[in-house]
């Protein structure tokens, strides 16, 4: 008997452009056996979050529902309060929002407190679930002072005091750092393998649990497109943004069996089915950028005056007219050398240029008139009034701009009217960052720096962002950003430069650092490598594999 | 034996509460100067005797001035010692004013004892039991704190770099300050529904949480509470009983009275004789080895 | 002394006040109460931590008024009084602590008995604001008073008063600013937020 089922399920908000834009669910229906794997996969806003909250009692949200969900044999909604508390666990998107409590074993210990368990088998629990997640080293921290993945496997491990039957992950590696989003994942498919638990879980990055998965459930404007096995589902597909790049690969053969979707079996794919193709070495072009827009010469900076040096040593040159991505792990020093060049820190000892002019000769204020514009990583920060529109249309002297100039702007980053007139915290991920780069492209600034932009967006909206990105550069302005998403540097940059240890480690133009990395580089590349030279990304990858289709390999078939 | 800080938070409450009561509240000299001195020692067995030498300007001049400004107010007294526009200025006043910052000084010395024991985590263990609802308000309170004040901070510099920060005067910089102020005010608003979200998908207000204590009670606590209830109630009936009372007008004249100045000295020793069978217990195991 | 009979009935009185308080605000609450109340009072103590530069101005009475007006009496009182607790053990604590949890707690509780007249016109809330600031202070200063003389003296309180007159003043003024600025922004968020997310419903 199934353990989890949605027959016919139609859900609606109860009012028409209220904060989900009426989102509603037409006509789900899949089932599961427990133990099983359920990957959900769509863009933002296709009804991924709203079918997840569904699955769980207590934040279901308000609305109509038509159809049945059953779990285990009975319909949810009369299972018992402390049953769905207990058995039915959900890891929520942002690491920094879910946690109530100061240090991390008072809040392993929420979930149990309130099931009413007696203190000893609380104690219990929190000491198994520690090991499980070896979270010995910080059980008595300040869960504040934690790294953002450290916080998401507290909050992981603090469901799992439960033991829950089901488990259901909304986005859960999406804020994380590529490393921190390895190792959340890997804790997620050992809970799999070792406790047997039903997992759910709904990415946008499908590259690690692809492999894993025991069904694929595909979303789109509430509607169910697929609901199948993996293979079943890489054979069918058209080239989804979402697939991992070997899934990809794989459907444009439309093979019948598919080996693994991992790197390691596109890349025997590809070995055994084409012929090895010797790569042009490329000119070692070093300083081929003159710092015209943004210059660091030699700098160094440390937070505190006995402290480690944050940047040690760091040249970093950017133009004006092209793109240029700044990547490198967390710490390595990367949003300090943003600090640094948008002026809100300075240097102990080197040297910036801003558009050539040394960055101390700037008045206050003029750096930020008509030079650079910053974006931060949360783009709601630079909101301030209570309606988008009264806030993007007001310049920060507090002068209207006219109205015909913001319209132009919103039209071309795809920002529709009635948008204009919520309140800022009611727009989704992709609409406010647009919004703020409205308000900020306003100012007419000639740099423009944006702190990792493709936090938590979709396929889709990062291609949005690429192609707004190089029309910028087009128009002659300098575009810099931070970012660990090396497939849309692949997209998106001119110029690449990785930050380690304060120091500028390298900085090559894009596709050449791309081709000389194992680690910072694209899936695509790893799998081309030796093969199809000149490809970065995962496009380029399929055309190239494509055309070449009927070559034979270096081992038959 | 554990240490002092590690008793009940109750218990530890009820202690300050009632020393630091009964230094305020008391006029009786012997009790006010055997708190004044006992609390210097246990500040030194507490690690909070440097803080306190680097405020002794403060308490300095905290003492001048009560002692100066009292007899400006009062004017009883028999040994006047010198007349300001026919008010006299009393000794007793000038007393009654040095025995009161002396215990004002007394007693910040406790409270400096108290802010280091009674960490935020002991402030919740309080309010934990009875007052659940307001215990959990606390403890959030507590955890959103530190991560308001890094928002504000980051705030600030996303509105520097987008040129909304202006701070050419004194009021165009609280404007700034406070659209910043603002900003994270939105923010911590929709925090708190991501909050409470994430409270009821873990069942909050199911039904009677447990809720954890870390230790049993133990015999010393036990014996704590009920010294400090005791010595209290000692004190109290003795005082009401005036036989513990000391004034200053018309004359100076106190009581002395054995047994409650004995058993408040015993209570002010409490935590002092936990830190040396504390710290001989440590020396011992240590010389062992 | 003839003066200690009216100090201790007042004395008591306020305590009774705080037990009460303390007793009414324990009942249960929906998980949304208790996280916009804890944001609010986290933003009143980071208020005070962050706006020392500027000296005087402290946003928390403020904020502890807008807690009473939207969210009611029982918000208004945990706020104004743990506000105190709190902010304290980064400012230090000591016997104030206590007089500025009578004194924030009552103005909570204060607003949230009047949140209907105070949300009706808009410089209601202002006066109310100018009025907070006096009264914390004439508390302040009465306490103060009490615990040094063990009675009311009238004299010394008038010297007090007077020599915390500008410090009153600057203070109300900074209330009238923070709510003539932010208030009313800050009542419609929180209503807004409530709105949407249903946080003051019970499960």
């Amino acid at each position: 008997m199934a353990f989890i089922e949605c027959e016919k399920l139609n859900f609606s908000y109860p009012y028409a452009g209220d904060k989900s834009n009426g989102f509603a669910l037409h006509d789900i229906d899949f089932s599961l056996e427990q133990g099983d794997f359920l990957l959900i996969c769509g863009t933002s806003g296709s009804g991924k979050s709203t079918l997840l909250r569904l699955l769980k009692p207590e934040i279901s949200p308000n609305g109509r529902l038509d159809g049945k969900i059953i779990y285990a044999g009975k319909f949810l909604n009369d299972l018992p309060k402390i049953a769905s508390a207990a058995e039915i666990g959900y890891v929520f998107q942002d690491p920094n929002a879910a946690y109530v409590n100061e240090k991390v074993y008072s809040e392993l210990a929420f979930l149990p407190q309130n099931l009413g368990l007696s203190p000893e088998t609380i104690e219990l629990r929190i000491a198994e679930i520690c090991a499980f997640f070896g979270l010995e080293s910080i059980i008595g921290s300040d869960i504040c002072s934690l790294s953002g993945g450290q916080k998401q496997l507290v909050n992981l491990a603090a469901v799992m005091t439960a033991y829950p039957k089901l488990l259901i992950l909304d986005e859960p590696t999406s804020q994380l750092d590529p490393i921190s989003a390895e190792r959340f994942s890997d804790i997620v498919l050992r809970i799999r393998r070792e406790m047997g638990t039903t997992i759910i879980i709904s990415e946008h990055n499908t590259e690690k649990f692809f492999n894993f998965a025991d069904k694929i459930l595909y979303l789109e404007n509430g509607h169910q497109l697929a609901f199948d096995d993996p293979s079943l589902f890489v054979k069918k597909a058209a080239n989804h943004d979402f697939l991992p790049t070997s899934a990809k690969l794989f459907s444009s053969f439309k093979l019948d069996n598919c080996p693994a979707f991992t790197t390691s079996s596109a890349m025997n794919f590809v070995r055994g089915h084409y012929k090895n193709a010797a790569c042009d070495q490329f000119i070692e072009s070093k300083n081929h950028l003159n710092g015209d827009a943004v210059k660091v010469e030699n700098a160094y900076f440390s937070y505190t005056r006995r402290g480690k040096d944050v940047i040690d040593s760091l040249d970093f040159n950017a133009d004006f007219g092209r793109i240029h991505a700044i990547c490198g792990a967390n710490g390595s020093g990367k949003t300090t050398l943003f600090k640094l060049i948008s002026g809100l820190k300075t240097l102990r000892d080197g040297k910036i240029y801003i558009d050539g002019k040394r960055i101390s000769s700037y008045k206050s204020g003029a750096l930020y008139r008509n030079l650079i514009a910053s974006l931060p990583q949360d783009p709601h920060d630079i909101f301030i009034c209570e309606s988008v529109k009264e806030d993007i249309s007001t310049s920060p002297d507090g002068e209207k701009y006219d109205f015909e100039t913001v319209k132009t702007f919103c039209k071309r980053l795809n920002i529709s009217e009635k948008l204009l007139d919520l309140h800022p915290y009611d727009l989704s991920g992709g609409e406010i960052q647009r919004a703020a780069l409205v308000k900020l492209l306003l100012l007419e600034p000639k740099i423009l720096l944006l702190d990792e932009p493709t936090k938590g967006l979709d396929k889709r909206c990062k291609r949005q962002l690429s192609t707004l990105l190089k029309e910028l550069a087009a128009e002659g302005k300098a575009v810099i950003f931070i970012t660990h998403d090396m497939d849309f540097i692949a997209e998106t940059a001119d110029d690449v430069t990785l930050i380690f240890g304060g120091k500028a480690v390298s900085s090559l133009p894009v596709r050449q650092f791309i081709m000389q990395n194992s680690v910072y580089t694209t899936a695509a590349s790893l799998i081309g490598r030796g093969y199809f030279d000149e490809t970065m990304t995962d496009s380029e990858l399929i055309s190239s594999a494509v055309s070449r289709k009927n070559e034979r390999g270096d081992g038959d078939e | 034996m554990k240490k002092f800080s590690q008793l009940n938070s109750g218990v530890l409450f009820l202690f300050f509460l009632s020393v630091i009561g009964i230094t305020m509240f008391t006029q009786n000299v012997y009790l006010r100067a055997i708190s004044l001195v006992i609390s210097i020692i246990n500040a030194c067995f507490f690690d909070v005797i440097t803080d306190y030498f680097k405020d002794f300007r403060f308490y300095l001049a905290v003492f001048l001035v009560i002692t100066v400004s009292n007899p400006l107010f009062v004017h009883r007294g028999n040994t006047v010692l010198f007349y300001v526009k026919n008010t006299p200025i009393t000794l007793e006043a000038m007393a009654y004013g040095a025995n009161f910052s002396l215990s004002m000084i007394a007693v910040l010395a406790w409270f400096r004892i108290f802010s280091t024991l009674m960490t935020a985590e002991k402030i919740v263990e309080i309010y934990g039991k009875r007052f659940a609802t307001l215990g959990l308000i606390a403890a959030l309170t507590l955890r959103y704190v530190p991560e308001f004040k890094r928002r504000f901070a980051e705030i600030a510099d996303a509105h520097r770099s987008a040129g909304l920060i202006c701070e050419d005067t004194w009021f165009e910089k609280v404007k700034s300050y406070l659209k910043i102020f603002m900003s994270l005010a939105e923010f911590s608003f929709e925090k708190s529904a991501n909050t409470a979200v994430s409270m009821n998908a873990r069942g909050y207000l199911l039904h009677k949480r447990t809720q954890i204590s870390h230790r049993k009670f133990q015999f010393n606590e036990l014996l704590v509470l009920i010294l400090t209830l005791v010595i209290t109630v000692c004190v109290i009936v003795f005082s009401l009983t005036h036989k513990l009372s000391t004034s200053f007008y018309p004359s100076f004249k106190t009581d002395f009275s054995m047994l409650p100045t004995i058993l408040f000295t015993i209570l002010t020793l409490i935590p002092t004789s936990f830190e040396l069978e504390d710290r001989l217990k440590w020396h011992l195991s240590n010389a062992k080895n | 002394m003839n003066n200690s009979i009216p100090s201790l009935i007042f004395v008591s009185v306020c305590a009774i006040f705080l037990l009460i308080s303390l007793v009414k605000t324990a009942r249960r609450k929906s998980a949304g109460f208790i996280s916009i109340t804890a944001v609010l009072t986290a933003l009143s103590v980071v208020g005070r931590i962050v706006f020392t530069p500027l000296a005087g101005f402290k946003p928390c009475t403020a904020i502890i008024i807008i807690a009473g007006v939207s969210l009611g009496a029982d918000a208004g009182f945990i706020c104004g009084a743990l506000t105190a607790l709190i902010s304290n053990i980064y400012f230090g604590q000591g016997m104030w602590t206590l007089f500025q949890m009578f004194s924030w707690g009552l103005i909570g509780v204060l607003s949230g008995i009047l949140s209907s007249q105070l949300g009706k016109y808009k410089w209601n809330i202002y006066l109310f604001g100018a009025f907070s600031g006096v009264l914390y202070s004439f508390i302040m200063d009465v306490f103060s008073v009490i615990w040094q003389d063990g009675g009311f003296n009238l004299a010394r309180f008038i010297a007090y008063a007077a020599g915390s007159a500008p410090f009153c003043a600057v203070y109300a003024f900074s209330n009238v600013v923070f709510l003539l600025i932010l208030g009313p922004r800050m009542i419609r968020s929180i209503e807004r937020v409530v709105l949407k997310y249903g946080l003051l419903k019970e499960n």
